[in-house]
């Protein structure tokens, strides 16, 4: 059932206008932002968030030193980049998936034939519900952050739950 | 039809822990990483005599492989011993608060008498949250720039 807010007479869900006084209904399924932390997700960029920097390789650099690379920094993907594009990513569940116990038949491959080819990208201008969005459905820990076809940085699900956890806490 | 969000009060047991998968001590790192891979998850508990043990994830794997490690040895030579865990009744403020400080991206949850009953981790708290508001991010469309400016047929 809606209610028309004009007369205040009900209707069935999803009518056009309302039968009673034939105004139009349509506005109300838009969804409206209920809390603070919902209108921050429609309105803060992903530029908000700090981004990290990413560690960018090249595409025929070997497996062997992009694993050491990660293990030396501490971190849990990749960006694999020739010239100024973006080619794919590697993360550690790549090494998990693909490398696994047979990893000494890998080593001296190039990284580009083990990694993720064209990443889920999304710019630094974009709402921050997008990113929760990509990250939620796909699953994903990283998303690459372009500007203008440029890798500006990386964004990790643990960015993301900082920023709700903050926005929450300041909520209640 | 929307809930009061409280970190502070909800369980963490709410935030969708996953099944913890166990391992036991003398299992060799090789057989770890196969049943990671096989079931597509990225940490094992080890258990002996029915208490945790230890924690052996992904990032503990990529340091091994990264090394060219012998993955023959027992996943107890390799295994973080003691992690940081969760009484399960913590709260799923207490569970963020554990994570971003140590920097953890799962924590386990022990039940009474010390025995895990689940892992919290970064997307089960994430799923929990947007339950809070799923209009918001389920309705978007896939590509940002997609958002048509009129309404249909407007």
């Amino acid at each position: 059932m809606i209610t028309c807010p004009f007369c205040g007479s009900e209707n069935i869900e999803g009518s056009d206008l309302c039968d009673d006084c034939q105004h139009s209904l349509t506005d109300l399924s838009i969804p409206q932002p209920g809390t603070s932390v919902e209108r921050g997700l429609l309105k803060d960029r992903i530029q908000l968030l700090k981004l990290r920097t990413a560690c960018n390789v090249a595409p025929e650099v070997p497996v062997r030193t992009v694993l050491k690379q990660m293990a030396a920094e501490s971190i849990g993907c990749v960006m694999i980049v020739e010239g100024e594009a973006l080619k794919g990513i590697f993360t550690e569940r790549d090494a998990l998936c693909r490398l696994n116990a047979d990893v000494a038949q890998f080593a001296d491959r190039p990284i580009s034939s083990v990694m993720t080819t064209a990443p889920v990208t999304l710019e630094s201008k974009d709402r921050i519900a997008f990113a929760l969005h990509k990250m939620h459905v796909g699953g994903y820990r990283h998303i690459p952050i372009m500007e203008a076809g440029k890798l500006v940085g990386v964004i990790s699900i643990r960015d993301i739950l900082h920023y709700l956890s903050e926005r929450i806490s300041a909520a209640t | 039809m929307s809930f009061q969000l409280s970190l502070s009060t909800e369980s963490v047991t709410a935030a969708y822990p996953d099944e913890p998968l166990f391992v036991a001590p003398d299992a060799t790192v090789s057989e770890v990483l196969r049943l990671l891979k096989a079931q597509k998850t990225g940490h094992v508990l080890i258990c002996e005599e029915g208490r945790l043990a230890g924690i052996f994830t992904e990032r503990d794997a990529l340091r091994l492989m990264a090394a060219q490690q012998d993955l023959d040895q027992p996943v107890s030579q390799v295994m973080s011993r003691d992690p940081v865990s969760l009484e399960e009744g913590a709260s799923v403020g207490e569970a963020i608060s554990t994570m971003s400080e140590g920097g953890y991206r799962q924590l386990p949850i022990l039940g009474p008498g010390g025995t895990p009953t689940g892992l919290a981790t970064v997307y089960g708290i994430v799923h929990y949250l947007v339950d809070h508001f799923p209009q918001t991010i389920y309705t978007l469309p896939p590509d940002p720039s997609s958002a048509p400016s009129e309404r249909e047929g407007a």
